[in-house]
């Protein structure tokens, strides 16, 4: 089947693809960045720079094979032992850049399945175009028959919110009243800091109980992204003023929110439910879960979407963009087979395809 | 015997775009594309399938915001005055390629479907194309559902129960104002769930809503038959989970079927090619070149030659793609039925635009689908999410996680750097709201139009396309001077109450501008 897209949209997606992944990845203000947290956002970056010093050192290779060749015609020697030399060079030359060109790109591409699977998806993903494009008309901007109004600064409140962004990425904002930073000053002896206070709750429930560590901020009205290290947690937070002695005074608390699983649920008992078309609601009967059940999910699954699921990397590229899911699986399935392993599926690692074979 | 269910599911939503204070308004356009290309053409297969006596089946989601400008008089006016000036210009190209081999066809075609979606538009429907989804929903073939008011993203907004309650309750209302019932089903606004929010739709009679795979997949008790039966969430509320394979066949476009090259292109638009004199008359009244819905190439390839569109290709590929997808779909339902014995559902929820509009040929292939599954093999059955609980109405239970269909699953889409200013006010504008209606439960009429209107104001401040256009860096401009002209309205009204200075001239001039859900009552956020 033909896969390519339009022509305008084969020059402009990888562009557009790119900037949206830029754009889409919360922003961390040059503030934030200043403080050190426990759980600071962790980025991996390409390893690119030996690729880069590979290709130049071959490059130089290649052009100073050109060069004995250049002066071998310029000096007019008798020149066929001269030429011989600098032609068997030149292909020596181009043979290692050839060699050098694979062995870059072997630094570029993911070794292990650990690394295709622990790739960014913003480098596989070529975002699936549908959703957007029912706001495209062919105008890039517009809006200017529109008033632009202003909205408040501020609300004049303590407040500070909690939201969810991804199983492991949390948005916080928050208003502090100027009265309320000079009480919790005064209180505290005068020189204390604006201070985040991150409570995980998961086991206690408790913020007073839980273990806690603190982001010291700036601005009475600002927001912050907050990298975690493992999903699936009860978080709150507290915004408040921190002496030089650790003594935080609270200015006010957060909502609680828990982060998503980013993963298949410890095995447990499965209940079933009936509910009647007229809304009658009845647990029928629960059954253990058994190794049988979790070859039958596999097998639904198959390895791919399987070994995604257990990774827990199925939700971290799911979404809309279903691109990058496939992408991830083609990977995956092209490693498992120089592996040696037995693939057993079909374009896109559907087991079906498999048991029709 | 059947093996397995098939349920298409199609999510048809627009944000509210109405600006009665300008003659012409160019994101009017996104409704009147809609119109044409998709909600039409959808409704001219219905009739063709009900004609021909093919079972049919299929769930699609109105929104609010889509069901109320489908309704509105001002927007029907003026998809008729935009509808007649594209079949004058298909008139005037009819006249100019009449010579043309290559290109004539093309035009054919577009003058053919200009007419007919004008004659089913004004004539067939009566300029309200609701009442026709509602005539097939009462012939038990198609299954028409809600979702968020104004599609907020729920996830995001829910540090306020009220503005979520008022979310799903004013949509339910509009729902059943529309569509003589109270909606059974719902597409929750990007797919947007959280633990927790299924008891508020159980309230609102709400049994049923379709979730992303890992919805299910990471639920809290591990799903027994993966995404191919629903849970039930605690509540009783039914959670279908998306099939990855049948979306990746239709959704990608590197594999999917609209990258196929036969296929019309959607980028090259005779707004954009024709002469600027000749296509003035059609295109902004600025000056500003738009689409025009005439597009005469194929994609072609990967080239700038693009090659004239043949529309006879292009339904034959559509054909041999529904055959293809169909043949997919009984190896699937074969596969899995043996594994876990019993038929299994495959959800296939797609937005509705993606058809028509993006992919032009799409109503086309479902259309094939639909007749093919219907006639040609008893393997695949077409089914509803409401059908199949009625015939299996025991489940799994279990809570499904929090997930969206947004990039990377969660909602990174709506709150990154780009759009994460919104949410301060959002919420303050929610809080406000309750504050107010916990005030004054029994107000006076102009404090209550007031009350009202700013009930209206918030809602379409927490629409979550202005927060997904922001994301995708086009036409920025509009949605942010949406997202702030509707904070600016709110706040002043608030302002005004607080201040007792109401400016009723004020209030009437928002209630004809939002003039959305007329028959809301703000004491949902009480």
């Amino acid at each position: 089947m033909a896969r390519a897209k339009p022509a305008k949209k084969n020059k402009k997606a990888p562009a557009a693809g790119k900037r949206a992944a830029k754009k889409s990845k919360p922003a961390v203000s040059r503030n934030k960045r200043k403080a050190a947290t426990e759980k600071r956002m962790t980025t991996s970056k390409p390893t690119s720079k030996k690729t880069s010093t590979k290709k130049r050192s071959f490059a130089a290779g290649k052009s100073a094979a050109v060069k004995t060749l250049e002066k071998a015609v310029k000096a007019r020697k008798p020149a066929i032992a001269a030429l011989k030399k600098a032609v068997v060079s030149a292909a020596k030359s181009v043979r290692a850049y050839a060699k050098g060109q694979k062995k870059a790109i072997k630094v570029k591409e993911a070794k292990t399945i650990e690394e295709i699977v622990a790739r960014p998806v913003s480098e596989n993903a070529e975002i699936a175009a549908g959703e957007a494009t029912k706001f495209n008309i062919g105008v890039v901007h517009n809006g200017a028959a529109m008033a632009a109004q202003e909205i408040p600064y501020e609300y004049g409140k303590d407040r500070v919110v909690l939201l969810v962004v991804d199983p492991r990425f949390v948005f916080t904002y928050w208003e502090v009243r100027s009265d309320s930073l000079d009480e919790a000053r005064r209180r505290l002896g005068g020189d204390g800091k604006l201070t985040l206070r991150f409570y995980d709750i998961t086991s206690t429930g408790v913020p007073e109980q839980s273990h806690y560590w603190d982001v010291e901020v700036f601005d009475r009205l600002g927001n912050w992204y907050l990298r975690l290290s493992h999903p699936d947690q009860l978080l709150c937070l507290d915004i408040g003023v921190k002496n030089h002695a650790g003594h935080f005074h609270c200015i006010g608390r957060s909502n609680v929110m828990r982060l998503p699983p980013q993963s298949l649920a410890k095995p447990g008992p499965i209940k079933w439910m009936v509910v009647s078309p007229d809304g009658g609601k009845l647990i029928s009967d629960i059954e253990e879960y058994t190794d049988a059940d979790m070859a039958l999910l596999k097998k639904i699954l198959g390895p791919y979407f399987y070994d995604l699921l257990m990774r827990g990397r199925l939700a971290s590229i799911a979404g809309s963009s279903v691109e990058a899911v496939f992408y991830d699986v083609s990977l995956l399935r092209g490693e498992l087979e120089n592996l040696g392993a037995s693939p057993g599926g079909s374009p896109g690692g559907s087991p079906w395809s498999a048991a029709r074979a | 015997m059947t093996k397995g269910y098939l349920s298409f599911v199609l999510h048809a939503h627009l944000p509210y775009v109405r600006h009665p204070e300008h003659e012409e308004f160019l994101e009017e356009q996104w409704f009147f594309e809609g119109m044409t290309e998709t909600y039409i053409p959808l409704l001219d297969m219905c009739d063709g399938l009900t004609r021909d006596g093919i079972d049919f089946r299929f769930t699609m989601s109105l929104t609010p915001p889509l069901m109320s400008m489908m309704t509105d008089g001002l927007l029907q006016e003026r998809y008729l005055r935009h509808l007649w000036k594209m079949i004058d210009l298909c008139n005037k190209e009819m006249h100019r390629t009449h010579h043309d081999r290559a290109f004539r066809p093309v035009v054919e075609m577009y003058h053919h479907k200009l007419n007919r979606a004008r004659w089913i538009f004004e004539e067939r429907w009566g300029r309200n194309l609701v009442a026709g989804f509602r005539h097939f929903q009462q012939l038990g073939k198609i299954e028409v559902m809600t979702c968020g008011a104004t599609h907020g993203f729920l996830p995001l907004l829910r540090v306020s129960p009220e503005a979520i309650r008022a979310q799903i309750r004013v949509a339910c209302d509009l729902h059943e104002r529309h569509m003589g019932m109270r909606p059974r089903g719902i597409w929750l606004p990007e797919c947007g769930y959280f633990p927790g929010l299924d008891e508020i739709l159980w309230e609102n009679g709400i049994r049923f809503f379709i979730a992303d795979s890992h919805a299910i997949l990471h639920a809290d008790s591990r799903p027994k038959y993966g995404v191919y039966a629903p849970l039930f969430c605690p509540s009783g509320t039914a959670a279908f989970g998306r099939d990855y394979e049948s979306s990746k066949q239709v959704w990608s476009a590197k594999e999917g079927y609209p990258g196929d090259y036969r296929y019309r292109d959607f980028y090259r638009d005779v707004g954009f090619d024709l002469d600027f004199d000749y296509v003035r008359p059609y295109i902004h009244p600025d000056g500003i070149r738009v689409m025009t819905g005439l597009k005469y190439y194929r994609i072609t390839g990967p080239t700038d030659h693009k090659q004239p569109y043949s529309p006879h290709e292009g339904l034959e590929a559509a054909a041999s793609h529904a055959g293809n997808f169909l043949f997919n779909r009984q190896r699937q339902s074969e596969f899995l039925c043996d594994v876990i014995g019993k038929p299994p559902i495959i959800v296939a929820p797609y937005d509705a635009e993606l058809f028509g509009h993006w992919w032009y040929e799409g109503i086309d292939w479902l259309n094939f689908v639909m007749r093919k599954t219907s006639c040609d093999q008893n393997d695949v059955k077409l089914i509803t999410p409401w059908e199949y609980l009625c015939w299996h109405p025991k489940n799994q239970m279990a809570h499904p996680s929090e997930s969206s269909w947004g990039n990377k699953g969660y909602a990174e889409v709506w709150c990154n750097g780009t759009n994460d200013w919104i949410y301060r006010h959002l919420h303050e504008a929610a809080f406000r709201m309750t504050e107010l209606a916990r005030i004054y439960p029994t107000p006076d009429d102009n404090l209550r139009r007031a009350l009202n209107q700013m009930a209206r104001e918030l809602l379409l401040a927490q629409s979550s396309d202005w927060a997904f256009i922001m994301n995708s860096g086009t036409m920025v401009e509009y949605a942010v001077k949406r997202t702030k002209e509707h904070i600016w309205r709110f706040t002043k009204l608030y302002e005004d109450i607080k201040n007792f200075s109401l400016d009723m001239n004020f209030v009437g001039e928002l209630e004809w501008k939002d003039n959305i859900f007329p028959d809301i009552d703000y004491r949902v956020y009480a």
